[in-house]
């Protein structure tokens, strides 16, 4: 289909290009889009379609993200994710626009999902930045909202693209009763600045980095060295570690004895999938913080890096470009982990301590960060309540019928 | 105890300067590579300790990597990832010294580096570029025309373009820009220039994409040719940005046959974070490491040194910088090292192809899709 087909000729909003599902109707249609009621039969049929279609068609089978898209919406998980209990009776809040990051191609389906769930009308902004697994899925979601049986849901929920430049951002804020934005710090506060309804409620996930906090004492076996590695794998290897929730800090409590053993086994991981100028961004990391004062000889610098620092600094979490590089920060205790946890913290994933030690600590008022604490294998496995806040309940309206 | 420092520094300084003058005197169609290695080694490790102690963040990381002692070869040398001069101002002199600040010309919207050159530095780049450079263009100052506007040299912000086009400037006379401040091919002063120098040799020296875009392409669009039978053509700054219109050093060369009559065509390697360190292409089409350089190709994926041959990062190693930390720089190019005193032009040494460069990863965190238009 040609995209100029696609843009809503001779009106305002023809900066707009329509990536699915295309051809149904002008894309100002959408903007007067009627909501569904919450937990709509047919919005649950749809992400039984989108999974089944990720799940079991081969063109996606390349694509990790999207599998795991696809596992993340089959009907069982959904079902449990709405089936938790809540106090009061909810209502969509009418038009939801989503504007999204560029590096991490699949995380904005997350955050649509629970909207549509909440019986939304939708508009996603996609980065125009070109990414295989974004076209694939744009493929997919136009597939199946072309189906006649999901035509509502379809004339309202759309996904778009325009250039930076244009002012589509600004018009398309002045139109919504919420605002989902993903990205940097200077994207988020540069779309927030942008006027809106006076009414309209902002949800920002902005920069963030992760930890994870491996128990060295509990570490005694090779096996538990290769486990160790395939979970911190797990957790990094989608988006090139440059997902907020991917662990970029490891806490490495107690004895330091298995670590050489976790990163070569890592390193052995990452290395059939390693670009020709992975260890060089390495070195160029490895070096800026070296050049600080409190960082040591990195224990491996190939496929991966673990660079040892006496503590994680602002400037490192900038330089870092992903790919595998780990600042390592030995503690002594769990006590000691509390002032190094700070506000952009955002998943601590753990092995082998105890989470009520563990609950207990991050309970405190003090950690001003930290706003999800899973075991470690698990940095990624989205959930509605993110960076703190109830995407269901930030999503729609409350209704008090006494 | 300042004073003592200042004079230890002194007689290193005076020591440095006198092995680098010695390196240049020697015949470059004698030295053997080995022995070079030796001569080379000594200065560097100087240069190691001379950072060490006057450039924090550069002791702060050879520290980290445990590498504060004197190599026992030039491989075992530490090297600084070139990028880190976009990050960081890596410098080893006093503020007060500095003569001139180098910055690269970034394409894209990323930080330029910030070299930092005192005058004693900036006079042996100078000098380098004399000893490297007379090899091939003889000691006469040849009348010189520039493929460049002369706004680029006027411009107060000192691009490492402007400092190539001026370092290389000191070896013509009578010099004539060949395009004007609109980038447009200056008729008038090229007429005469060829009118007056038609049969004599003259020197012309272009950045290589600016020699192809701008000045032979407009030739052969206006179907136009200059006689320019003795010219030798210096040019540098790399293919990347020809990759897409498919030109090489081959076809490159024999565009200027064609354009200019002119078959002494010879490009150069090099980079603003070490300028009057320069590797010429020979009669032969070869690059040639100077003598007081040297280059070491690292395994992209392991960064141990590669065999003769095989393709990996570039390494260059320099005698010439004190005033900041950059004797030893990790590039972004691809290279191979084609030959090792064996080249039929009859200088020893090494002999280097450049490849192309790695690709760019610089994303950061969970960001940026969207700013540039909305500030």
């Amino acid at each position: 289909m040609k995209s100029g087909m696609n843009k809503d000729m001779n009106s305002a909003w023809d900066k707009i290009e329509i990536l699915a599902p295309q051809g149904l109707q002008n894309f100002s249609a959408y903007l007067s889009a009627k909501p569904m009621p919450v937990h709509d039969p047919q919005v649950l049929d749809f992400l039984a379609a989108l999974s089944q279609a990720l799940l079991k068609e081969p063109a996606y089978k390349q694509h990790p993200e999207l599998v795991a898209l696809g596992f993340w919406l089959r009907p069982a998980h959904i079902q449990q994710l709405i089936n938790q209990p809540h106090s009061s009776r909810r209502k969509a809040l009418g038009l939801v626009v989503h504007f999204t990051p560029a590096n991490v191609d699949t995380m904005f389906i997350y955050s649509w999902v629970c909207s549509l769930l909440m019986g939304n009308a939708n508009i996603v902004r996609l980065a125009s930045a070109e990414s295989l697994v974004k076209d694939a899925l744009m493929q997919c979601l136009h597939n199946i909202l072309l189906q006649p049986k999901f035509r509502e849901l379809a004339n309202s929920n759309v996904f778009v693209s325009f250039a930076k430049e244009s002012p589509m951002s600004a018009q398309l804020s002045l139109c919504a009763d919420a605002r989902v934005i993903w990205g940097g710090d200077v994207s988020v506060l540069a779309i927030k600045a942008l006027p809106s309804k006076p009414r309209c409620r902002d949800l920002s996930f902005a920069d963030r980095y992760s930890a994870a906090l491996i128990n060295g004492d509990a570490l005694q076996t090779d096996a538990q060295a290769q486990a160790v590695a395939e979970l911190l794998w797990r957790d990094t290897q989608a988006h090139a570690q440059q997902a907020c929730s991917s662990p970029r800090v490891i806490y490495w409590l107690g004895s330091a004895a298995a670590q050489q053993g976790v990163f070569q086994h890592l390193n052995t991981l990452a290395k059939p999938s390693a670009e020709r100028n992975q260890a060089l961004n390495h070195v160029v990391v490895s070096q800026l913080t070296q050049s600080l004062g409190d960082a040591t000889k990195p224990l491996i610098q190939e496929a991966i890096c673990a660079l040892p620092v006496a503590a994680v600094q602002p400037d490192m979490l900038d330089w870092h470009l992903g790919h595998g590089m780990f600042y390592l920060v030995a503690i002594s205790s769990l006590d000691t982990l509390l002032p190094l946890l700070d506000e952009k913290c955002q998943t601590l994933s753990y092995w082998q301590v105890e989470r009520d030690s563990l609950l207990k600590l991050v309970e405190q008022a003090s950690i001003t960060g930290l706003d999800r604490v899973v075991p470690l294998g698990r940095a990624l496995e989205f959930s509605p309540v993110w960076d703190g806040i109830d995407m269901f309940s930030s999503l729609s309206r409350s209704l008090v019928c006494l | 105890m300042i004073e003592e420092a200042g004079s230890a520094m002194d007689t290193f300084m005076r020591h440095y300067e006198a092995q680098v003058t010695a390196l240049m005197a020697r015949d470059v169609m004698q030295v053997s590579h080995t022995q070079k290695k030796q001569d080379l080694l000594a200065i560097l490790n100087g240069l190691h300790q001379h950072h060490q102690q006057t450039c924090p963040m550069y002791a702060n990381i050879v520290k980290a990597n445990q590498q504060q002692d004197a190599a026992t070869c030039l491989e075992d040398l530490p090297f600084i990832a070139v990028r880190l001069f976009k990050q960081l101002d890596l410098i080893s002199i006093d503020n007060t010294a500095v003569f001139k600040v180098l910055q690269s010309s970034g394409t894209t919207a990323q930080q330029p580096a910030r070299v930092y050159l005192d005058q004693a530095t900036s006079a042996r780049q100078s000098k380098a570029l004399v000893n490297i450079l007379q090899h091939t263009l003889g000691k006469q100052r040849l009348p010189m025309l520039i493929i460049d506007s002369p706004a680029i040299v006027k411009d107060p912000k000192f691009s490492a373009r402007a400092a190539g086009i001026q370092g290389l400037a000191f070896f013509g006379r009578d010099h004539c820009y060949a395009l004007d401040d609109a980038m447009q091919l200056n008729w008038p002063a090229l007429e005469a220039f060829c009118a007056k120098y038609a049969d004599q040799p003259v020197l012309i020296f272009g950045f290589t994409f600016m020699v192809w875009a701008y000045f032979i392409q407009t030739l052969i669009k206006q179907n136009k040719r200059l006689a320019l039978p003795k010219a030798m053509l210096l040019h540098s700054g790399g293919w990347k940005k020809l990759d897409d219109q498919r030109v090489d050093n081959a076809s490159f060369k024999q565009a200027i046959k064609a354009c200019l009559g002119a078959s002494q065509v010879h490009n150069f390697y090099g980079m603003a974070e070490q300028v009057g360190t320069i590797f010429v292409e020979c009669t032969h089409g070869h690059l040639h490491v100077p003598l007081l350089a040297e280059v070491i190709v690292r395994h992209p994926y392991t960064l141990a040194p590669c065999d003769v041959g095989e393709q990996g990062i570039v390494q260059v190693l320099s005698a010439l910088p004190s005033s900041y930390p950059g004797f030893s720089l990790l590039t972004e190019d691809l290279g191979r090292i084609t030959s090792i005193d064996g080249c039929p032009c009859g200088q020893r040494g090494k002999t280097l192809a450049i490849d192309g460069r790695l690709p760019r990863t610089e994303l950061r965190g969970c960001s940026d899709t969207h700013v540039a238009g909305l500030l």
